[in-house]
């Protein structure tokens, strides 16, 4: 099943892609698990730093990796806690897809412009509306969570440039270490 | 780190959040009552109008005031009286409610923007 056959350059690159993944995946899903322990004001309030990992997959490869990374991270890390398929799963699988599509799209377009703050800003903004949009469509059908938006985003603002500032920083330390060398 | 077009866009989403903040605080003055009981809407009332009447709920009969422009529980026939407690609900998408009577009463704005997305 796996083979591992590197005869030539491009199968090397997909190994090493893959690889690579691999350890975001596993890394992501690490501080998933371990910032469910992290007590915040509200349950719903989260810092989202497993989402440096999907910033770091986007700058490295291209827009599928920092989904697969972000998809993957979900989906690991809420078996670790044990939510998976509960509301709080859903709700993070939102906001992570979308925090995701957003930030490879933004960085496509927008590379030389946003620097990974930037980006890792317009990410997490987008994972914080779609998870109350979420919330609405599947558990509270009132308009009044709307009302809990201005928090949900100004935690969005502090949380983005937390993250993207650990994303470029993680990035540069990345491009610096031999077995990534082939990425940069 | 932080590029010109960074800090645009942080400082222009902080604008945002706050004006969306006082927004969602501020909150504009409804224009009605409405009142649900066990799920249903029953009425609505009109807020600039003062008065008192009563809704038919789960357990008994909750008391409802309407004064200068808001409205309250004055009394329910539940054990907590949270909703009399709660006190005075009167700007846009406001509410109050006796859960174990299953009265529930929201200030809307009058525009019926709420009506398609309640339930």
């Amino acid at each position: 099943m796996t083979q591992l056959h590197a005869e030539n350059g491009s199968d090397l690159e997909r190994v090493r892609r893959n690889t690579h993944l691999a350890l975001l995946v596993a890394l992501a899903s690490a501080v998933h698990t371990i910032e469910a322990a992290i007590p915040t004001p509200a349950p719903w309030l989260k810092f989202g730093l497993a989402n440096i990992l999907t910033i770091t997959a986007i700058s490295l490869y291209d827009f599928w990796a920092g989904l697969i990374v972000a998809f993957l991270r979900v989906m690991v890390g809420s078996l670790i806690i044990g939510t998976f398929l509960t509301p709080s799963f859903f709700i993070g699988l939102s906001g992570g897809i979308a925090s995701a599509v957003v930030m490879g799209v933004s960085y496509r377009f927008f590379k030389g412009i946003f620097s990974l703050v930037g980006i890792s800003v317009l990410g997490a903004y987008a994972s914080n509306l779609a998870q109350v949009v979420t919330v609405y469509a599947l558990f509270i059908r009132h308009s009044e969570i709307f009302m809990l938006l201005p928090v949900f985003l100004g935690f969005g603002l502090a949380t983005g440039i937390v993250n993207g500032i650990g994303g470029e920083f993680l990035v540069r330390h990345i491009k610096r270490l031999p077995a990534f060398r082939s990425v940069v | 780190m932080f590029t010109i077009a960074d800090k645009g866009l942080i400082a222009f989403l902080a604008i945002l959040t706050i004006f969306s903040y006082s927004m969602a605080s501020g909150g504009r003055q409804g224009v009605e009552i409405r009142i649900e009981a066990g799920g249903k809407q029953v009425g609505t009332h009109l807020l600039r109008k003062d008065s008192v009447f009563d809704v038919k709920g789960a357990l008994g009969t909750s008391r409802i005031s309407i004064r200068s422009n808001k409205a309250s529980f004055l009394s329910s026939p539940c054990r907590n009286k949270v909703c009399v407690h709660q006190g005075e609900i009167g700007k846009n998408g406001q509410m109050a409610a006796c859960l174990p009577n299953k009265v529930v009463i929201r200030a809307l704005g009058g525009d019926g923007d709420y009506d398609a997305v309640t339930r």
